[in-house]
């Protein structure tokens, strides 16, 4: 018996081992990168319709991983009033929009890259004042930051009054985290609902990816953190918002 | 005449030295807390403190003083009332200057030998003459040693084992933490 | 010949290693890992020195003695602050020793033999705090075993009275103990030698100095120096550029993804999940750490509450906070209340120096709330203080205040605000002032109080009058008053 030849052997055969345990770990790695892919759009769909959820809308395709967005908030957001000497303009929806569109663009808000501010919808103001609402959303990138919001009341003699709560985000950190996409999203909304409802039944008029913060803090907020969020709007305008991270 | 005066006066002198002797408090003007005595007039230990609280708008003079010719008295009952032939002072006079609120005066005198004291307070007016005195007397005695006294048997006849011993005994090993 | 043998070690070496790469190796596989995980389980102890300081610290090493009280047996009183620490770690042998010798046995005592056990020559480690017995049953040697009879110690003693007796106190119950065995275990007579060789005031009772109606030991004056401690205040810049390596210690490595606010006092808040775990920081670097009660929480003992605890405070940013070599931490208070099924233990640690607390700085308190194994609840300071500026002054003038002079002056003022603060009641008025006060005190020491300024934090050495927990604080030189404290504020 010769030790050596053994000892050789022993040799070669841990290394092997060794080899095949790494590149094992190293597969489980790339394993982790994959995309989710356990249920397919068509797939659950077919399961909405099944519980009386229909979806009319597109159903957007997402980046797997999104990184979070810091907000900060401008220092001066509050409600304000404003007296004007404009006089007697009729009051459209087009020339509500125009008279907000120049109010905004004389206030000088905060710019940051990637950061718009866009009118969403105008509409006739709630109380009996006979004026316009136009409100504003704000996007990073092609994301709406639910969170950042400007409406402005407009009424013949121009902006009387607006609400500000407005922030521009940028990315924080480095790092990116997988999302749910979107069909588990549905899915998961679903559940929401059916739990709460058993017999409700929903047609979806929008799915889509925003960025906001849900959870209430007491306090004047400077800076904050959005996260990825799904949010599944239905015809009867209720919203629902899922967190994309799992 | 003289005679019945004479006797009176003695009489006074008498009853009013030996209110000085076994007088705890004199005067309103001030009060001696310390040196606390038993009834026998004896202070224990070898450090004497002296505390006094004084009123509002007093001027006072303190003067510890010593009497060696006494230096065995067991208690102030033991010494004569009157006329003690030789006194020392222990350190200096100190003054109390007088202030619109109470004070004190306190002083911790260290290292004194066992024997017959006197803290003597002298009342002040305005320009610092002695209006009153008062001297209180005081034995100082060295502090009982109490190892005499035990307080503990060394078994205690009721005995309170732990329950770790009983059950050590029982199973004859150490037991569980 | 040489060459073939090396040749085989190295084989040998060679095989060994390589097994204990597989071994490891495959330890990872079934883990689940992934070459990133291994990476992020590397990483993720966070190196950062500031906040994960020191190697772990004894939680044993945070519980001395408040004071020492010595009585030399001649009438004679002193209570050691100061030499309080080293006392009690010399003893601590002396107390190993004890608790390993067989046929132990317990006695109880009433008050009156307790009293007069320590009327007589004995050394008495008096704490601030009722400790568990838990704690005292494991300091000692495996043989002291559990007792039925105090569930808290509040002192612990040795007297002439009985040389073989460790004699016990438990507040908490009003009950003496002592516990006897068959031998002398600690040298009574040399130590209470040493400690009269030292500087030392002596205490008497407070009727012998003030005359009222007190029995407390205290002192009316004090022989011993202390300096009064200065340090520069660090910037709230300076202190915040450290609060993202605070925040790694809760929530790890990356925290990119924990919610990070920031609001108009500039107050950061970082949040994970809905709240379940929150840390707000404020910008004189104090901060508080909350954590939603879990359901599931574990029950543990005191010892390995105490232990948990101190490692958190010490992985969690703690003991750095108070700054420098000169200034310990010292634990102050020990409570716990029992909710259904785990108990809940409080405890507080306070800054001090030479013994004794730096009284009146918030920002050196750290107190942490421990249900089970869960810690609920923890509130710290980010090092406000520049280590390097920290110096000791001492008085010129070396004659202290008289704790006579001072009642004297100020005892209407004194009654005022016990008044005020409910410490004494108004039916109480009715006596001489000066008694009332007086009579109310439960002790007389000496400690530190702080002064805020621009730029720096003043420690004053100072006389400490405590009203059962309110305490009136006196320039230890000069006699002026410096402020007040009621317990909750400590």
């Amino acid at each position: 018996m010769e030790w050596s030849k053994i000892k050789n052997i022993l040799i070669v055969a841990l290394i092997l081992t060794d080899i095949l345990l790494v590149s094992l770990l190293i597969f489980s790695d790339h394993g982790k990168n994959d995309t989710d892919s356990s249920v397919s759009v068509e797939d659950a769909l077919v399961v909405l319709s099944k519980n009386d959820i229909t979806v009319s809308s597109k159903i957007p395709d997402v980046d797997p991983e999104m990184p979070v967005l810091t907000l900060t908030y401008d220092s001066d957001n509050g409600s304000f009033f404003y007296t004007s000497s404009e006089a007697g303009i009729t009051l459209t929806e087009n020339t509500a929009l125009d008279l907000a569109e120049s109010f905004i663009s004389g206030l000088a808000l905060p710019e940051a890259e990637k950061n718009t501010l866009e009118a969403v919808n105008v509409y006739p103001s709630e109380d009996d004042s006979g004026r316009y609402v136009v409100s504003y959303g704000s996007y990073y990138e092609d994301y709406k930051l639910e969170n950042s919001y400007i409406l402005c009341y407009v009424s013949s003699e121009g902006v009387t009054e607006m609400l500000k709560n407005h922030a521009v985000a940028e990315i924080s950190g480095n790092s990116k985290q997988k999302i749910m996409p979107a069909a588990s999203a549905l899915l998961k909304y679903m559940n929401q609902l059916k739990s709460a409802d058993p017999d409700s039944a929903k047609e979806i008029t929008d799915v889509s990816l925003v960025y906001m913060v849900d959870s209430p803090y007491d306090g004047n907020i400077t800076s904050d953190t959005a996260f990825p969020t799904w949010k599944i709007t239905a015809s009867d305008n209720s919203i629902t918002y899922i967190s994309a991270y799992n | 005449m003289r005679k019945f005066i004479s006797v009176l006066i003695a009489l006074i002198l008498c009853i009013s030295s030996s209110v000085m002797v076994f007088g705890q408090n004199s005067l309103d003007d001030y009060s001696i807390i310390s040196p606390y005595t038993s009834d026998e007039g004896v202070a224990y230990g070898d450090n004497l403190l002296i505390s006094v609280k004084v009123d509002a708008g007093t001027a006072l003079s303190f003067t510890v003083l010593s009497y060696p010719n006494y230096t065995s008295a067991d208690s102030l009952s033991m010494v004569p009332a009157i006329s003690f032939t030789v006194e020392e002072p222990v350190g200096i006079s100190e003054n109390y200057e007088k202030r619109d609120r109470i004070g004190f005066y306190t002083r911790q005198l260290n290292d004194i030998e066992p024997g017959l004291y006197a803290l003597r307070v002298d009342s002040l007016d305005g320009n610092g003459n002695i209006t009153d005195t008062y001297s209180k007397y005081f034995i100082v005695k060295p502090n009982a040693s109490k190892t005499t006294t035990t307080i503990y048997e060394s078994q205690p006849s009721n005995k309170v084992l732990f329950f770790q011993s009983v059950f050590k005994s029982l199973f004859g090993s150490t037991a569980e933490e | 010949m040489n060459r073939s043998v090396y040749k085989e070690r190295f084989k040998t070496f060679l095989i060994v290693v390589l097994f204990l790469l597989t071994v490891l190796l495959s330890y990872f596989y079934w883990q689940g890992s992934s070459i990133s995980g291994i990476k992020e389980s590397v990483n993720g102890h966070f190196s950062s020195t500031l906040f994960t300081g020191e190697d772990h610290i004894d939680a044993a090493y945070f519980v001395t003695p408040q004071k020492v009280d010595v009585n030399f047996g001649n009438g004679i009183y002193t209570s050691c602050q100061e030499l309080a620490p080293q006392l009690w770690s010399d003893f601590i042998d002396s107390y190993i020793a004890f608790t390993e010798m067989e046929n132990l046995m317990i006695e109880e005592l009433s008050e009156a033999q307790w009293l007069e056990t320590m009327d007589m020559k004995s050394i008495q480690f008096v704490f601030e705090y009722d400790m568990p017995v838990e704690f005292f049953e494991s300091l000692g040697g495996s043989n002291f075993g559990q007792s039925d009879y105090f569930n808290h110690v509040s002192a612990m003693a040795l007297s002439e009275a009985s040389t073989t007796s460790l004699f016990i106190r438990d507040d908490t119950l009003g009950k003496y103990y002592r516990i006897i065995s068959d031998s002398d275990f600690y040298p009574l007579e040399e130590k209470v030698l040493e400690i009269s060789s030292t500087v030392s005031d002596q205490y008497y009772p407070i009727y012998l100095f003030l005359g009222t109606d007190n029995y407390e030991m205290a002192p009316f004056s004090t022989g011993i120096l202390l300096p009064e401690l200065s340090v520069n205040k660090l910037s709230s810049e300076s202190i915040l550029s450290s609060e993202k390596d605070l925040a790694k210690t809760f929530f790890g490595e990356n925290l990119d993804f924990v919610r990070r606010i920031v609001d108009d006092s500039n107050t950061i808040t970082y949040m994970y999940g809905y709240g379940e775990k929150m840390l707000t920081i404020y910008r004189n670097g104090i901060f508080e750490y909350k954590e939603t009660p879990s359901s599931d929480v574990n029950s543990a003992g005191f010892n390995s509450v105490f232990d948990t605890a101190v490692s958190f405070i010490s992985s969690h940013g703690g003991w750095s906070s108070f700054g420098t070599d000169n200034i310990s931490a010292q634990l102050r208070s020990v409570s716990s209340t029992s909710v259904p099924k785990v108990d809940t233990y409080n405890f507080v640690f306070c800054a001090g120096s030479k013994n004794r607390t730096l009284y009146g700085n918030s920002a050196s308190q750290i107190a942490i709330e421990i249900t089970g194994d869960q810690i609920t609840y923890y509130k710290g300071c980010i090092p406000a203080f520049d280590n390097s500026s920290f110096i000791e002054i001492y008085p010129e003038n070396t004659s202290n205040a008289l704790i006579t002079d001072i009642l004297a002056r100020d005892h209407q003022y004194i009654a005022q605000t016990l008044l005020e603060h409910d410490i004494i009641t108004p039916e109480a008025q009715d006596m001489d002032l000066f008694d009332l006060v007086v009579s109310n005190i439960s002790s007389i020491s000496t400690e530190y109080y702080s002064q805020y300024f621009e730029a720096q934090v003043r420690f004053v050495p100072a006389w400490t009058i405590d009203f059962s927990g309110f305490k009136v604080f006196y320039d230890l030189y000069t006699g002026e008053f410096l402020g007040y404290l009621k317990e909750t504020e400590q």
